[in-house]
């Protein structure tokens, strides 16, 4: 056996040297890409220019990103169109396939891994997936759409969706991509609503709809904050869909803020201007989602 | 206001049968309670009667008017349930006005029900609180609050005093049994506690393996047990039991065992004899008519002392007959130590004959 010391012994050190791995990797993959990217921004450098070495200017990146940037702007939008016409619907879907599989139904464990498949999917593979979907000269919506005479009625005629909606197209892309994420978080949360509450609520004189309504829903409330939360911030990040399926295009029409971040830095090379970008999208979704949890009167800490 | 009626009640979870043809029927403002062990089924019986099962054969009438598929919200019956099952994100004030809401009544009326109905249950202090705030038993009175609020047609309770402490417990049986005089509202109530069952029941159902053992007041239950269940599941410390021979010799009915041989009353010996399947049978004495004897007699064993329990105002003395060992409740204290050797001898009159293969009482 071991002999057991004192307790003082253990702290301060020990708890120092047991951080110490955890804290060596927030600071290599976290705190220093981070300053070093606030570094950046304040920077002239553009990769394109060999011979131009960085030289400080202080704050003109953000002067002309925020003043005289239209594509930034055009960005942003068309992210927030992605959130608000996304998210949402990810958040109804999902909270319909949790309630049916929390009721269940035969065949649910059968089922159930197909509607996960799409969460195990990276952007880019999910991108490709949806592009060859809407493809018109040989993709199968194309025939569903002209079969079921959806071209006709709605569109008024064959149109290349890529190119007439391509935000619609990635937004598509994104709903079947990230509900089951929605999914699974609300089953998990289902779950977890004790039995005897429902069938208290029924006692009660409640329908199955007012027991959801009354009972269920706000025991689901933090679940549903927690999920929203991690996609609003994911969707800002929202890069393989786009980048593959339409590279942003036509023109800029569906170049999302990540992919533009991205054509900054990597096609134009103007890695300052890009890290500048960066800043500014990263107090957006901080002052975003501060708005969101006032809103949703979220606490992370202490129940309700 | 309502009488209740259950007919041939089947229930089947996949191969077992937890409610096997169970009926009963429970009067206007009776307190009706489903005693039994677990698994024996009275839990799941009450959530046919409230609609949260659905069962596989059998009728459930309330009031005459067949309810088997009746949604439970339509069944105006208040379950109360072991968790309380209170709304962890509402208020106790919210938690009891819940039903009222859902019926959409006045805000006015609400607010007087529900007020009036922490009055009675003395929680008014608490309305303002969430339900994780209260201790144990203030949970339990605002589960009660919301079951009463509503005035139903039945109430329905399931072990509601299980979770409580022990001395808690003892108040609450009083004060729930004077509640159900005092609202007259028919009530049905699970427990597994023979002690509450005894205590609170107008009448008891003694239930195990989904079959009803014996339906009677708990007066019948504890002097007229049907079968051995019901004899060792009422009374405690439960009734000993010893297994022997009937015979008839010499115009006696006597009881053999390989440690003793009792001389049985003529009359019961001979009822017993009559009835019984064979010739070997259970007899059932109960602790409280076991005595110490002083001298030797016809009646008197000899025993030797195994523990002494004593519990103050009496003393359950446990003994050993050969290498058995049974229980012996006497009034008083009891000067014995482990080892002693001792007579005792029991009350002719309160003994029970069972069959040993069916079970059944032989004498009542």
């Amino acid at each position: 056996m071991p002999r057991i010391r004192k307790k003082k012994n253990y702290t301060r050190k020990y708890v120092l040297i047991l951080l110490l791995p955890g804290l060596i990797l927030l600071v290599a993959v976290v705190i220093f890409p981070f300053l070093y990217t606030l570094w950046l921004s304040f920077l002239r450098w553009n990769l394109r220019f060999s011979w131009a070495k960085p030289h400080f200017i202080g704050l003109e990146n953000y002067k002309n990103a925020i003043l005289s940037d239209p594509r930034f702007y055009n960005s942003l939008e068309k992210t927030f169109y992605l959130m608000a016409g996304a998210v949402p619907i990810e958040l109804l879907l999902g909270l319909g396939l949790a309630l049916l599989f929390h009721t269940g139904f035969p065949g649910k464990r059968i089922t159930m891994p197909f509607f996960l498949i799409p969460l195990a999917l990276s952007g880019a593979v999910v991108g490709l997936i949806w592009g060859l979907i809407f493809v018109l000269t040989y993709g199968p919506l194309d025939y569903i759409f002209q079969v079921t005479g959806i071209w006709r009625f709605v569109f008024g005629g064959r149109v290349d969706l890529l190119i007439s909606h391509p935000m619609g197209c990635i937004i598509t892309a994104d709903i079947w991509q990230w509900t089951p994420f929605f999914f699974i978080i609300l089953l998990a949360a289902l779950s977890s609503v004790p039995k005897d509450l429902m069938e208290a609520a029924m006692m009660d004189g409640a329908s199955s709809t007012q027991a959801f309504r009354y009972i269920a829903l706000p025991m689901l409330k933090p679940a549903i904050a927690v999920a929203l939360i991690i996609r609003m911030i994911d969707v800002f990040k929202t890069f393989g869909v786009p980048f593959v399926m339409t590279k942003g295009g036509p023109g800029y029409a569906s170049e999302v803020v990540s992919l533009y971040i991205y054509n900054e830095a990597l096609q134009y090379l103007d890695i300052a201007y890009a890290a500048t970008l960066s800043v500014i999208v990263i107090v957006i979704i901080i002052v975003f989602l501060n708005a969101f949890m006032k809103a949703f009167r979220f606490k992370f800490t202490g129940g309700g | 206001m309502a009488t209740l009626q259950v007919r041939n009640l089947v229930k089947r979870f996949g191969e077992t049968i937890a409610v096997n043809k169970v009926s009963f029927d429970v009067h206007d403002g009776e307190f009706m309670v489903l005693l039994g062990p677990s698994g024996s089924g009275k839990t799941t019986t009450l959530r046919c009667i409230a609609g949260l099962e659905m069962p596989d054969e059998g009728e459930i009438y309330l009031d005459g008017e067949l309810i088997n598929y009746v949604p439970p919200k339509d069944r105006d019956m208040a379950m109360v349930f072991q968790s309380y099952a209170l709304y962890p994100h509402m208020t106790v004030y919210d938690n009891i006005a819940f039903p009222l809401k859902l019926r959409k009544l006045p805000k006015s009326e609400i607010d007087s029900r529900v007020k009036e109905v922490a009055e009675m249950l003395r929680i008014s202090h608490l309305l303002g609180r969430k339900p994780h705030q209260l201790s144990g038993g203030e949970q339990q009175r605002v589960a009660l609050a919301r079951a009463i609020v509503r005035k139903p047609r039945v109430f329905l309770m399931d072990e509601p005093l299980s979770n409580l402490d022990a001395k808690l417990r003892v108040y609450m049986r009083a004060e729930l049994k004077k509640l159900q005089k005092e609202l007259g509202v028919t009530t049905i109530y699970v427990t597994h506690d023979q002690v509450e069952a005894m205590t609170m029941a107008d009448r008891v159902i003694v239930l195990n393996k989904g079959i009803i053992q014996q339906l009677g007041t708990p007066y019948e239950l504890y002097h007229k047990p049907q079968n051995l269940f019901v004899a060792g599941f009422v009374g405690s410390p439960p009734m000993n039991f010893f297994e022997g021979e009937l015979v008839e010799e010499d115009g006696r009915i006597l009881f053999k065992t390989s440690e003793f041989t009792l001389e049985l009353p003529y009359e019961a010996g001979r009822i017993a004899l009559r009835k019984a399947s064979g010739s070997i049978v259970i007899l059932g004495v109960r602790p409280e008519h076991i005595y110490v004897a002083e001298e030797k007699g016809p009646r008197s064993i000899e025993a030797t002392v195994f523990v002494v329990e004593p519990l103050g105002s009496e003393t359950i003395l446990d003994f050993k007959i050969g290498d058995k060992i049974y229980k012996l409740r006497h009034e008083g204290e009891l000067d014995f130590k482990p080892g002693d050797k001792i007579l005792v001898t029991y009350d002719p009159d309160r003994i029970y004959l069972f069959d040993k293969k069916t079970g059944k009482a032989l004498l009542y």
